[in-house]
C-alpha cells in the first residue's frame, strides 16, 4: 500500500504536468480559467498565465510529496519493491487526476474545457474523462496482478 | 515533514509575489485582475482536485501503518473481553 500511495501522488503530479505542459502551453487548448476569462487580450492572457502557474505549483507539490513517500516506502523492509505495483499506482494517480479535474473543474465548476475554442467542447471533455477512467482500470489491474504474484 | 512545511510556506509566499512583472505597460491591470475580490475562492477552487488527491495519497500511506495497530488494539480489547 505505501508504494501504491507514492505512485498515486507521483502519477497525479506527473499527469498534471502533462495537462499543463501539453494542453495549456504546447497545444494551447485551454488555460486554467479560460471559460470564465477568455484569454482574448494581453491582460486576460496574463491573468490566465498566473492561474496556470498556481496549478503547476500544486501539481509540483503533489510530485514532491510523492517522491518523499517513495523514499519512505523504500526504507521500509516489509514493503515489497514491485515495479508493477508502482506502475499501477502511477496509472491510478494519473487517471484519478483526470477524473477529479474533469468532474470538478470541467463539469461542476466550468473553469475551463479540454478544448475551449471548438463549437462543442463536450466530446473532448468526455474523452478526457474516458482516458482517466481507462488509466484507473489499468492501474487497478496492475496492482491486483502484482498482489496475485506476491501471494503465489 | 518540517522541510515539507517549509516548501508549502515558500509556495504560499510565491503566490503573494507581484505578478505580471514582464509587462510594465499592463502590470497594474494584470495585478488588479488577479487580486480581485474572488482571489481566495479561485485559489480554493484551483487547488481542490490537488488537495483531494493529496489527502487520498497520504491517507493510503498512513492507513497502512495505522491499520495493523488498530486491528491489534481491537484484538487485544476483544481478547480482554472474552477472558
Amino acid at each position: 500500500m505505501p508504494l501504491v500511495a507514492a505512485g498515486l501522488l507521483l502519477g497525479a503530479g506527473l499527469g498534471g504536468f502533462v495537462d499543463g505542459i501539453v494542453l495549456h502551453q504546447i497545444l494551447q487548448w485551454h488555460n486554467m480559467l479560460s471559460n470564465r476569462l477568455p484569454p482574448d487580450n494581453l491582460v486576460a492572457a496574463k491573468v490566465n498565465m498566473y492561474w496556470d502557474g498556481v496549478f503547476h505549483a500544486a501539481v509540483w507539490m503533489l510530485t514532491v510529496v510523492g517522491l518523499r513517500l517513495l523514499w519512505a516506502a523504500g526504507r521500509r523492509p516489509e514493503v515489497p519493491w514491485s515495479g508493477r505495483t508502482f506502475g499501477g499506482g502511477l496509472a491510478l494517480g494519473w487517471g484519478l487526476f483526470n477524473l477529479l479535474e474533469g468532474i470538478i473543474d470541467h463539469q461542476l465548476l466550468q473553469l475551463h474545457h479540454v478544448r475551449e475554442y471548438v463549437p462543442d467542447p463536450w466530446p473532448w471533455d468526455l474523452a478526457f474523462l474516458g482516458f482517466g477512467a481507462g488509466l484507473v482500470v489499468l492501474g487497478g489491474l496492475l496492482i491486483r496482478a502484482s498482489r496475485r504474484n506476491a501471494s503465489t | 515533514m518540517r522541510a515539507l512545511l517549509m516548501w508549502v510556506l515558500a509556495a504560499l509566499l510565491l503566490l503573494a509575489a507581484m505578478p505580471g512583472s514582464a509587462c510594465p505597460v499592463c502590470r497594474p491591470r494584470v495585478e488588479a485582475a488577479i487580486h480581485a475580490p474572488g482571489y481566495a475562492a479561485n485559489v480554493a477552487l484551483l487547488l481542490l482536485p490537488a488537495l483531494l488527491l493529496l489527502a487520498l495519497g497520504l491517507g493510503l500511506f498512513w492507513l497502512d501503518s495505522w491499520w495493523p495497530r488498530c486491528t491489534s488494539a481491537a484484538g487485544r480489547v476483544l481478547r480482554f473481553r472474552s477472558a
